[in-house]
């Protein structure tokens, strides 16, 4: 995880799959659950022999204690993702549909600058200032990290709207349905695919963006790594490493069955 | 019958008799965007005949498609009022009023997302019909532009060009509108194809009976689409508004001659049929039973050089000259050449025309419909025509001025 993502949302072609593209998606939601299982018993594998062995000292196992440790923090990266990502899509998707309403398009490019430096400060950088502006508390990660993020949705979020054909809205006021039954029924469902795929890059990014949360008492997987590097334990890096990859995968697969069952038919 | 502003004399006028009805009319409406000085629409009278097909034709940038988004205020008008059948529409609301007009679009923007079922039954649904109104109001219409049934649940995407704009059109026709705005409807399509569409849309039209604004830059269309054109030059202004008929046979000024191009002469001979004109009568013909020596000084008493024979069913069979006489030739039967070309009572004089062209005798012979010989058309016959539909056109707007 880091600074450079790809927010640029796909051309306006993209959101008609071709039949190969498609293909790779159904391979991709076979392959992804498998990759996450086999990396789920390898790691368990590795630890609990690790930890039966005479080479497991006494950190180690504490750390790594499940009931303790890893359950809760797995549980809180969980929470931290999930109620960042929903901040950021009740902000930047509203936002996104405000800024592409033909009386307020002015305001895109300022609205879209401050986004964009959101996610251009170093993430490192971001959760210290948001702990010294709002003090430690999951809240602060949160806010922390939907700021981060807000830019891949709200962008995807306005080119969604706007790559849609215009002739299709036009069809569509000229039949009589009102500007927001245009966009209920007609903008917003096709703009869907697009909004998605910025939800989950934004998820992804989360995912990587909460392993930080512990420097602000926000918990989380970081902690088991922090744990780690500060002892020196490979064992212990190793697994808070390894549970971040395998939320992560998790996260994304999930969030791609959600993109396909979204997508509206026909496009 | 031009503008509202003659509409006085078009009443007093002997022509006009039996006019239908404006259904819609522009009185006076302007389209100024902001920041320009110019307006885009400039003060346009236009008065839309109910049950017809009016085109706006003109060159790219006259305003044609601005005028047509004035009429269901796609496009506010600056000034101006908007009257539909009896009632100024210029203040309700707009989307209540689009309700009411079925609109084609070049790009149809279908949605994409929708079925075609559901396409067809957005404005019935805006109108909140009843599920099964509406199901039954679809296949109905699927029926009536000629797509099978199973296309209900098709997508957009799944369709060729042609059937996408079949489906715009059932579409705009969903709520059973009284009138159909147009903008370029079949332009988008390869010829061939666009040409079956309008054939297709002009006999539904003619169950129909919808009041349609149909709007074009190409001039042959808009002569076979339009009941009446309106040609229009910069800033909406009406140049000539008439049937295709007179517009052709008399252009009222530079600007809608140019416009209409060096082949209005010929498009006009569309308008005319065999049976609504005078054939000529007095051609040479001859029974094939006749003896030749008869068909002879037949010939010789006439001014042509060529006769036509008939058979014993009275059908033309073939066609003899001088020549083919002179040599010793003992019956007519299966003398000179075949007759290749018979021109039924409704062939245009176009057809004719055509077969004249290729005829070797410079004649075409005209049948009713058991074949027998009714007339000959000849390039005399259809100059005398041309020359009436002008005098014709011209006599009109001649009365149209002294009225005025």
């Amino acid at each position: 995880m880091a600074n450079t993502t790809d927010t640029i949302a796909p051309p306006a072609t993209g959101t008609r799959p071709s039949l190969a593209t498609a293909a790779r998606q159904n391979i991709q939601l076979i392959v992804s659950p498998a990759i996450i299982v086999g990396l789920s018993i390898a790691l368990y594998a590795y630890v609990s022999n690790f930890l039966d062995s005479d080479k497991a000292i006494f950190q180690d196992k504490r750390s790594l204690r499940w009931e303790d440790n890893l359950k809760p923090q797995l549980e809180q990266h969980i929470s931290l993702t999930l109620w960042s990502t929903l901040v950021v899509i009740v902000i930047a998707v509203p936002l996104g549909i405000f800024l592409t309403r033909p009386s307020y398009k002015h305001w895109g490019g300022p609205v879209l600058a401050v986004a964009t430096s959101g996610q251009a400060t170093p993430a490192f950088g971001l959760i210290i200032l948001s702990f010294a502006w709002l003090g430690s508390g999951p809240w602060t990660s949160i806010w922390a990290l939907a700021f981060f993020t807000i830019l891949p949705v709200l962008r995807n979020t306005m080119v969604g709207l706007e790559q849609v054909n215009p002739s299709v809205v036009e069809a569509g006021r000229g039949m009589g349905l009102t500007r927001r039954q245009v966009l209920r029924q007609i903008e917003i469902p096709l703009a869907i695919p697009i909004i998605l795929a910025g939800i989950r890059t934004a998820l992804i990014i989360n995912v990587g963006m909460a392993a930080l949360a512990f420097l602000i008492g926000g918990g989380g997987l970081g902690v088991t790594i922090s744990t780690g590097l500060k002892l020196s334990r490979e064992v212990v890096i190793l697994t808070g490493a390894g549970l971040t990859a395998i939320v992560a995968l998790s996260v994304d697969w999930i969030a791609s069955i959600i993109e396909r069952t979204l997508r509206p038919r026909g496009l | 019958m031009t503008t509202t502003s003659t509409s006085t004399a078009i009443a007093a006028s002997p022509t006009t008799v039996g006019e239908p009805k404006a259904l819609i009319s522009l009185q006076g409406v302007t389209k100024t965007y902001a920041g320009t000085a110019a307006p885009a629409v400039d003060r346009l009278d236009l008065d839309v005949p109910e049950g017809e097909i009016l085109v706006l034709v003109g060159p790219s940038g006259c305003g044609k498609s601005t005028t047509l988004r004035l009429i269901n205020r796609m496009i506010e008008p600056t000034a101006g009022k908007i009257i539909f059948d009896g009632e100024d529409v210029t203040r309700v609301d707009p989307d209540l009023l689009r309700r009411r007009i079925g609109y084609v679009i070049q790009q149809i923007g279908l949605f994409p997302h929708q079925t075609i079922a559901q396409n067809i039954g957005t404005v019935p649904r805006l109108l909140g019909w009843d599920k099964q109104k509406i199901n039954a109001r679809v296949d109905e219409l699927l029926d009536v532009m000629g797509l099978p049934k199973n296309f209900r649940d098709r997508y957009p995407k799944e369709l060729s060009g042609g059937q996408a704009q079949r489906v715009g059109v059932a579409r705009a026709l969903g709520a059973d509108p009284a009138v159909l705005l147009m903008d370029e409807p079949f332009g988008a399509i390869d010829p061939i194809t666009r040409d079956r569409l309008q054939n297709e849309f002009l006999r539904l039209q003619s169950e129909l009976k919808k009041t349609i604004v149909f709007v074009t830059h190409d001039i042959d269309e808009a002569i076979k689409m339009g009941d009446r054109i309106a040609i229009l030059g910069e800033q909406s202004h009406v140049a000539q508004f008439d049937t295709p008929e007179r517009i052709l046979a008399f252009p009222i000024d530079d600007f809608v001659a140019d416009f209409i191009g060096s082949g209005s002469t010929l498009k006009g001979l569309n308008f005319e049929r065999l049976r609504d004109i005078d054939l000529y009568s007095s051609f040479p013909v001859v029974e094939h039973s006749t003896h030749v020596d008869t068909a002879r000084s037949t010939l010789e008493a006439s001014i042509e050089r060529w006769m036509l024979v008939l058979d014993e069913h009275g059908r033309p069979s073939r066609w003899v000259d001088e020549k083919c006489l002179a040599g010793p030739l003992q019956s007519l039967v299966g003398a000179g050449v075949e007759v290749a070309a018979k021109l039924p009572l409704h062939a245009t004089l176009h057809d004719a025309l055509e077969e004249l062209l290729l005829s070797n005798a410079g004649h075409a012979c005209v049948v009713d419909s058991d074949g027998v010989y009714i007339g000959i058309v000849d390039i005399e016959v259809l100059a005398d025509v041309l020359k009436r539909m002008r005098s014709q056109a011209r006599k009109h707007y001649e009365s149209l001025e002294s009225h005025g």
